[in-house]
């Protein structure tokens, strides 16, 4: 079994009268690309500045590597990259020396350094801006530069918060595949995101976090059957009684069915076969259907049955 | 990881071009604005230049001896003090309107002194010269009188008498107790440079700024590093006092080669002093944008009128302003780093190192160093309460 690089446990921070991190818990075990997911403002940005000790907070541990981390744990710190959610370069440093100069923060040795700094720079594939100044970058070719600055040092921990925010769709893939890439050659990854998207499509295991507390965690797959809406079906009919309506709605595992605009809508809970069994009914009762729809759940729908909000509201 | 740091605050500091404006153009305008300004008093009011008179010596004239001290006036091999014009009452009158002549010494039973005012003639100038003319004519009957006196009660001592007027009669050469410039206008000048050393406080706020979490993503970047914030801060502070200083220094280079500006002391004492001036102005800069969670506009804000209101109080703007300050409040200008720095280089040229000099440094100094301690503990590594 792999080894925990973080275990948060009943992690509480206040603002005043604003309780922001919630009796938090959380473990993160080595290799995974771990997703912190929640709405602006449900405490994922606080957890990590906790994490990382910038933080002071009121109640709870935090341990990184098996060990409390502290403002100068300086081993420690050696460790984690961090790439903060607004970008942090200097714009009076060219590319190349901004990677060079944070790099440096953490490796002396200069020829290892400049090897480091040009494998990231080549990472984030920024090689033909080397020697621009962050003013005359792009958002999406400075968000890869924030991330070179952050991860140049090869650490074994690396956080990423909301990377992607404000950033292309051409960049933001390159920028969630390298963070698989990274995965790959052995970093463990927190990502905090309020894109779904992004969440279920990179990391291996989920935290669903709102009003600083943890309301799920789990792989993308256990979150969704954690609820009991588990397919959306879509049926464009143009015809359709009360009837055959009530029909549809006793078949098994159906939660709930409408008909409007001449679309059926049904929503069925777990089980298999659902659509098949949908369709079998309309052909027995020769109702002639244009399209079909199936979705499954997102994890907007997990967290919208779990906290009554839309993850989507907020992004 | 110290060179580092200082090598890299170095090539930001010299890329930084706002901070380069404050601290090395705009001194530099201001400088050659006064120039400019100060040049044509400088020319009314210094540069000596040989005064046209006329003189009538009329048939009744008993006195033959002013006439002989107003001959020497005129023939010396220097610059002559007086350019005279023998000539009848009317033409010398004529001349005056003409403003061919300054004023007429008219010699009859006694010395008298004509003069006019001249709409068409620089008003400072021709006041300077008819008050020369005048006290020359004052001098003289002065004199005059007292050797009368002392012939009539004394004639042993006469000769002792006219032997100590000769030595101590002089109307055109400063006697002066100092090597250094005497010219007032140079007062304005070291202000300038004064200004300068505090506009390197922006350089300094901005080191403090980009060390706390609480007040920047490079600041937090930073304090994640692994490494010692006083190590980081200090190669910083070095790397950025000395291209300050550079900075500094060519506005100072400047002033002396380009602008021809007497600094009256040896130049390497004012260099040192505007480095001194330099670390002031640095752990000011240091202090400030270390405290409180202020905004980084607003702290340059906070540090332009902090720097500007000492530099008006020490007298860049107004001349005078300090010595109002110090007749109603001189705790003022005691703690005044605008007054310390410009009065380092004005008893540097007055008086040289002396006692005053020492003591305006090591309270500068000793500034610098309640600023930097204070600013080290306000950004000491730390957890914050709040991001």
């Amino acid at each position: 079994m792999s080894k925990p690089v973080i275990q948060i446990e009943n992690l509480v921070k206040r603002y005043k009268d604003f309780i922001a991190l919630d009796h938090f818990n959380m473990e993160i075990n080595e290799g995974e690309i771990f997703g912190l997911l929640g709405p602006n403002g449900s405490g994922k940005t606080t957890t990590i500045n906790c994490l990382l000790s910038l933080l002071s907070f009121d109640k709870g541990t935090i341990q990184v590597f098996g060990q409390t981390i502290r403002p100068d744990s300086y081993d420690l710190k050696r460790q984690i990259g961090i790439v903060m959610q607004n970008v942090a370069v200097f714009d009076t440093l060219t590319v190349y020396e901004n990677v060079d100069y944070f790099c440096g923060l953490y490796v002396k040795d200069k020829k290892t350094r400049r090897n480091y700094v040009e494998e990231a720079i080549s990472f984030v594939e920024l090689e033909q801006f080397q020697k621009f100044y962050p003013k005359k970058l792009s958002g999406g070719l400075l968000r890869r530069l924030n991330i070179a600055c952050g991860i140049a040092h090869k650490p074994k921990l690396i956080i990423l918060d909301e990377p992607t925010v404000a950033v292309d769709p051409q960049s933001r893939n390159k920028i969630l595949e390298g963070i698989i890439d990274l995965n790959k050659k052995g970093a463990t990854i927190i990502y905090t995101s309020h894109y779904m998207e992004e969440v279920e499509q990179i990391c291996t295991r989920i935290s669903i976090m709102d009003d600083g507390k943890n309301i799920a965690v789990g792989t993308s797959d256990e979150l969704k059957q954690m609820i009991k809406k588990s397919e959306k079906i879509k049926i464009e009919i143009p015809v359709l009684s009360e009837e055959d309506l009530k029909n549809l709605r006793l078949l098994p595992h159906v939660l709930h069915a409408d008909y409007q605009n001449c679309q059926l809508n049904i929503q069925c809970s777990g089980g298999r076969h659902n659509l098949v069994r949908i369709l079998e009914y309309l052909q027995t009762r020769s109702l002639s259907f244009d399209r079909v729809y199936s979705e499954l759940p997102t994890l907007n729908d997990v967290f919208l049955e779990m906290t009554g909000k839309e993850l989507r509201d907020n992004a | 990881m110290f060179i580092h740091e200082f090598k890299y605050e170095l090539i930001r500091v010299l890329r930084q071009k706002d901070e380069l404006f404050w601290v090395l153009l705009f001194p530099i305008i201001l400088g050659t604005m006064f120039y400019v300004a100060f040049g044509n008093l400088n020319n009314a009011t210094e540069n000596f230049h040989t005064i046209p008179a006329a003189v009538c010596v009329e048939a009744a004239a008993k006195d033959k001896s002013f006439e002989a001290v107003l001959d020497i006036l005129s023939d010396e091999t220097d610059t002559p003090l007086l350019e005279l014009t023998y000539t009848d009452w009317d033409d010398a009158v004529e001349l005056l309107k003409e403003n061919s002549v300054r004023g007429i010494f008219k010699i009859g039973e006694s010395v008298t002194l004509h003069c006019v005012s001249n709409e068409n003639a620089n008003a400072v100038t021709l006041a300077l010269e008819q008050s020369i003319l005048e006290t020359i004519l004052q001098e003289y009957l002065t004199y005059a009188d007292l050797i009368t006196e002392i012939a009539q009660t004394s004639p042993d001592k006469l000769p002792e008498a006219i032997s100590k007027m000769e030595s101590s009669v002089s109307y055109k050469k400063e006697l002066s107790l100092t090597p250094g410039n005497m010219d007032s206008i140079i007062q304005y000048y070291f202000n300038l440079i004064a200004m300068a050393c505090l506009f390197t406080s922006f350089a300094g706020a901005y080191i403090a700024m980009h060390h706390q979490a609480n007040l920047s993503p490079l600041g937090a970047r930073k304090c994640i590093s692994p490494n010692s914030k006083f190590c980081s801060v200090a190669a910083q502070l070095l790397s950025c006092l000395l291209t300050q200083f550079v900075c500094v220094a060519v506005t100072i280079l400047y002033l002396y080669f380009v602008l021809k500006i007497d600094f009256g002391t040896s130049f390497p004492m004012i260099l040192f002093t505007s480095f001194i001036g330099c670390i002031l102005g640095v752990s000011f800069g240091f202090f400030i944008g270390s405290i409180g969670r202020i905004s980084e506009t607003a702290k340059n804000g906070i540090m332009i009128s902090a720097s500007l209101l000492c530099c008006f109080l020490s007298g860049l703007m107004l001349g005078n302003m300090r010595m109002i300050i110090e007749s109603f409040c001189p705790l003022i200008n005691d703690l005044n780093p605008a007054v310390l720095i410009s009065d380092s280089f004005l008893t540097l040229n007055i008086y040289g190192v002396t006692e005053r000099y020492g003591a305006n440094l090591f309270a500068l100094l000793l500034f610098s160093a309640i600023f930097t301690v204070f600013g080290c503990l306000m950004i000491r590594r730390k957890t914050y309460a709040s991001l």
